[in-house]
């Protein structure tokens, strides 16, 4: 990959010199979109989320440089300043937009895009309106090049070299844990922030950073086309930012590039031979999005990767060093109080009351519907809870969110096996790794693909499979996916260990291992762990203590013996083994 | 066997894009017959009845049901006579039960689920509740309700006990022996021994996306698959 953007850098600084320089100057805007595109694919193709508006940052990083140009024009020491602000005031505005909307809600509905797009419409209203400031329908006008550089022979040569950066940039950053992390949110965001990561300010961040991005080619365009026009801010641009990323690859680094070049000199070509090149140009980007979805770029890569040889299963080797340790949790008595919680007309939890707080394991039975998951649920901020009070560690922890959770030490696993299928084990064991003790900078760093702690060997002795590091987690069964988002849940070393039905789809034998995987553990004797369960032969090997519930409230609590030698109990459950 | 023969399956393979799972497994199956698959996880039981069912389309064999041969996606081959209950992803979140129940019938009538509401009270309790706010265990009984209240000859269940409570899996039992006697025939993919000794006439154990073993009503199946899957 870096060979070929490498040989893609020199041959576009080779064009002047093999073609004529209007053609140069002609690829030139193109690169400029092509840098837009490629903060686009940062968002879609990775993060998972679609900014509709992103010619706004391209176009506010145009007026101001094409303001700095027209009032500083003769002076670099006067015009940098303005050039980063044209980067840092679109990244500040899309962070803080992101952080706004992401927020609200985990996902990457459609919310956001028509949120974008509305800015975008917002902004070139404003364009067309705020005369004074941006020169309104008729835009900045007049703008001269940069200093000491020919707009037509020379800037060609100062934006080759920006496109480079841009795409050192993106490619670093998806090379980062970050840009792991975001692959992670995109694939199955609640699990992220189970693993403690706060989700929304991660994405929000991309998105900053993709606005910066167009600033910085926005920057370039003012000297370029000597003009900027409210329809630099608009909609129209927008989606053609969007649609020559979609064309070319949204999943790579130079799709968006060639997306844009190619459908730019399309275009250019068409409208001067063919009244209706329009409808041509639409045809060829339904026709590349229905058969190529990944795009001109993603389908070539495609075939290349499938020819090359598969790459060696030496990642193992990466984990050399210690991972930095955790915060300890010291106090891990949890207590339900009187806790309601009510979806529609249903009561889900209907006055629960407990509590845990010895380090052992206690088993949640009871009927299909009793409210066992909904007790996590509540726990780890998926319900609104009406009434009551939850505390964990002898503070109130009613309504936090998941990834506060297991920031005060809560690991949970779902029901449904809950991994991130794109990625490989090795990747989604990393996650774990980093879970709890990522900071900030470790986001950009790539010190921690080496960090190791002691449980992975533990964890990788009792689930031998995890060693196969580099098959993707998609790829595994349903078991064994529930085996590894076990073990990437014990991987966090949690004071307090939440197992929805561990045992779920497994067979009688896997069933055993892992139940010994549980008992393993624990043996330490410095976790709670609650395990929901329907298979007794685990609740009887495992369970310290049995909580029964039924219809949303606790029915019965004491050893296996006593539950099972209760007739209240027993009106409700059997229980029976696989 | 003087009962006709309902399913066969010549020498299928099959998988995900290029990955192949199942590897030319044959199987016939008679009607009124359950088959249930079991073997350790990741060996390809959900694949192999994806393949049936045409979830997946299969990359070898010959499928043929009641003669006919099997091709297409899955609402084609639905319509040829076969139901299939999956393992995840069960039930419409967003639809309340009722119209999980009574999506694909013009009436939208309820007649169909009588005797299963007397097993299941819970659904009919639950009617005008969504889907999506069922427990996990209700989610899937709502599923296996809905595949065995449909009229077709053969019914496709892959881990119907996953997450259900111990008596409902009995009850769950009762209901397919039910419908066989109608003449009805299953293929159960089940990881949970009571359930297929319950219900099974053959049992198919798996590896490695092959047929490892195979045997007919068993009292000592319980043995059998510990012997065959503790490995």
């Amino acid at each position: 990959m870096r060979a070929v953007s490498i040989l893609a850098i020199l041959g576009l600084l080779v064009v002047p010199f093999v073609g004529d320089s209007f053609m140069a100057y002609q690829l030139g805007l193109y690169l400029l979109f092509g840098i837009v595109g490629q903060g686009i694919a940062l968002c879609w193709g990775r993060a998972g989320f679609l900014p509709l508006g992103q010619a706004l940052f391209f176009g506010i990083g145009a007026y101001i440089s094409g303001y700095a140009l027209k009032t500083y024009g003769d002076s670099y020491v006067a015009l940098i300043p303005f050039m980063l602000l044209a980067i840092l005031i679109p990244g500040i505005l899309a962070g803080i937009i992101g952080a706004l909307v992401f927020s609200r809600s985990v996902g990457s509905g459609p919310y956001f895009s028509l949120i974008t797009l509305a800015v975008s419409m917002v902004g070139f209203q404003l364009a067309n309106s705020l005369e004074w400031l941006t020169g309104g329908f008729n835009g900045l006008t007049r703008i001269p090049g940069l200093p000491g550089i020919d707009t037509y022979e020379t800037l060609y040569f100062v934006i080759v070299p920006a496109l480079a950066l841009s795409t050192l940039l993106v490619a670093y950053i998806l090379r980062s844990p970050f840009g792991q992390l975001l692959a992670a949110i995109s694939q199955n965001e609640e699990r992220a922030q189970f693993f403690g990561f706060k989700t929304s300010s991660l994405k929000a961040l991309a998105f900053g950073i993709s606005a910066a991005i167009a600033g910085f080619a926005g920057a370039l365009y003012a000297p370029h086309q000597g003009i900027v026009t409210p329809q630099a801010v608009g909609f129209l641009l927008s989606a053609e930012l969007v649609i020559w990323t979609a064309v070319g690859g949204r999943s790579t680094l130079w799709g968006p590039v060639v997306g844009a070049v190619v459908i730019g000199f399309l275009a250019s070509e068409l409208r001067d031979i063919f009244q209706y090149w329009e409808i041509v140009v639409a045809l060829v980007f339904i026709g590349v999005v229905l058969k190529f979805p990944d795009g001109i770029v993603g389908a070539i890569a495609s075939v290349t990767t499938r020819l090359r040889r598969p790459v060696s299963t030496a990642d193992g080797n990466r984990r050399k060093q210690t991972a930095p340790p955790r915060e300890q949790v010291s106090e891990t008595a949890l207590v339900f109080e009187d806790i309601f919680v009510q979806v529609g007309p249903v009561k889900i939890l209907d006055g629960l009351t407990f509590s845990l707080d010895e380090k052992n394991i206690t088993c949640l039975i009871g009927p299909n519907g009793a409210g066992k998951t909904s007790v996590f649920n509540a726990m780890t901020g998926k319900l609104p809870i009406r009434a009551g009070n939850i505390q964990w560690g002898g503070t109130s922890v009613t309504g936090k969110q998941g990834f506060e959770m297991t920031r005060l030490g809560i690991g949970r696993k779902f029901q449904v096996p809950s991994v991130f299928n794109d990625l490989t084990i090795s990747q989604n064991i990393d996650i774990a790794i980093w879970s709890n003790r990522l900071r900030f900078t470790d986001l950009f760093l790539t010190s921690p693909y080496s960090w190791t702690s002691g449980i992975l060997k533990q964890v990788e002795d009792v689930f031998p499979f995890l060693k196969v590091s580099n098959k993707k987690a998609g790829d595994l069964s349903q078991g064994q996916r529930q085996m590894l988002e076990f073990a990437m849940t014990i991987m966090t070393e949690p004071a307090l260990l939440l197992l929805d039905e561990p045992c779920a789809g497994l067979s009688t034998a896997e069933t055993h291992e892992m139940i010994g995987a549980i008992e393993a553990f624990n043996a330490g004797g410095d976790m709670t762990t609650v395990i929901i369960e329907h298979d007794m032969q685990v609740v009887e090997r495992l369970a310290d203590k049995v909580l029964v519930m039924s219809q949303g409230r606790l029915l019965a609590e004491g050893s296996v013996a006593d539950i099972k030698a209760d007739p209240a109990v027993q009106a409700v459950y059997g229980g029976g083994t696989k | 066997m003087n009962v006709p023969e309902l399913l066969s399956a010549q020498k299928i393979s099959g998988g995900y894009g290029d990955t192949i799972i199942v590897r030319g497994i044959s199987m016939s199956l008679a009607g009124g017959d359950v088959l249930c698959v079991t073997g350790r996880n990741g060996v390809g039981k959900s694949t192999l009845l994806k393949l049936i069912a045409g979830v997946l389309q299969q990359s070898d064999g010959v499928i043929k049901l009641a003669g006919t041969e099997l091709r297409g996606p899955a609402f084609v081959r639905q319509r040829q006579g076969l139901g299939y209950m999956p393992q995840v992803g069960v039930v419409f979140d967003n639809l309340s039960v009722q119209e999980n129940l009574t999506l694909q019938y013009k009436g939208r009538s309820l007649k169909r689920y009588e005797a299963l509401f007397a097993s299941f009270p819970r659904m009919a309790e639950r009617l005008t509740q969504k889907a999506g706010t069922l427990s996990g265990g209700e989610k899937k009984i709502l599923s296996f309700c809905r595949v065995i209240a449909e009229t077709n000859k053969l019914a496709i269940l892959d881990e119907p006990s996953e997450g259900v409570q111990p008596e409902n899996i009995a009850l769950m039992a009762e209901h397919i022996l039910a419908e066989k006697k109608n003449g009805r025939s299953f293929i159960v993919a089940e990881q949970n021994t009571t359930l297929i000794e319950q219900i099974h006439d053959h049992v198919l154990i798996m590896d490695h996306g092959e047929v490892m073993y195979e045997f007919s009503c068993d009292k000592n199946i319980r043995e059998i698959i510990n012997k065959h899957i503790s490995l």
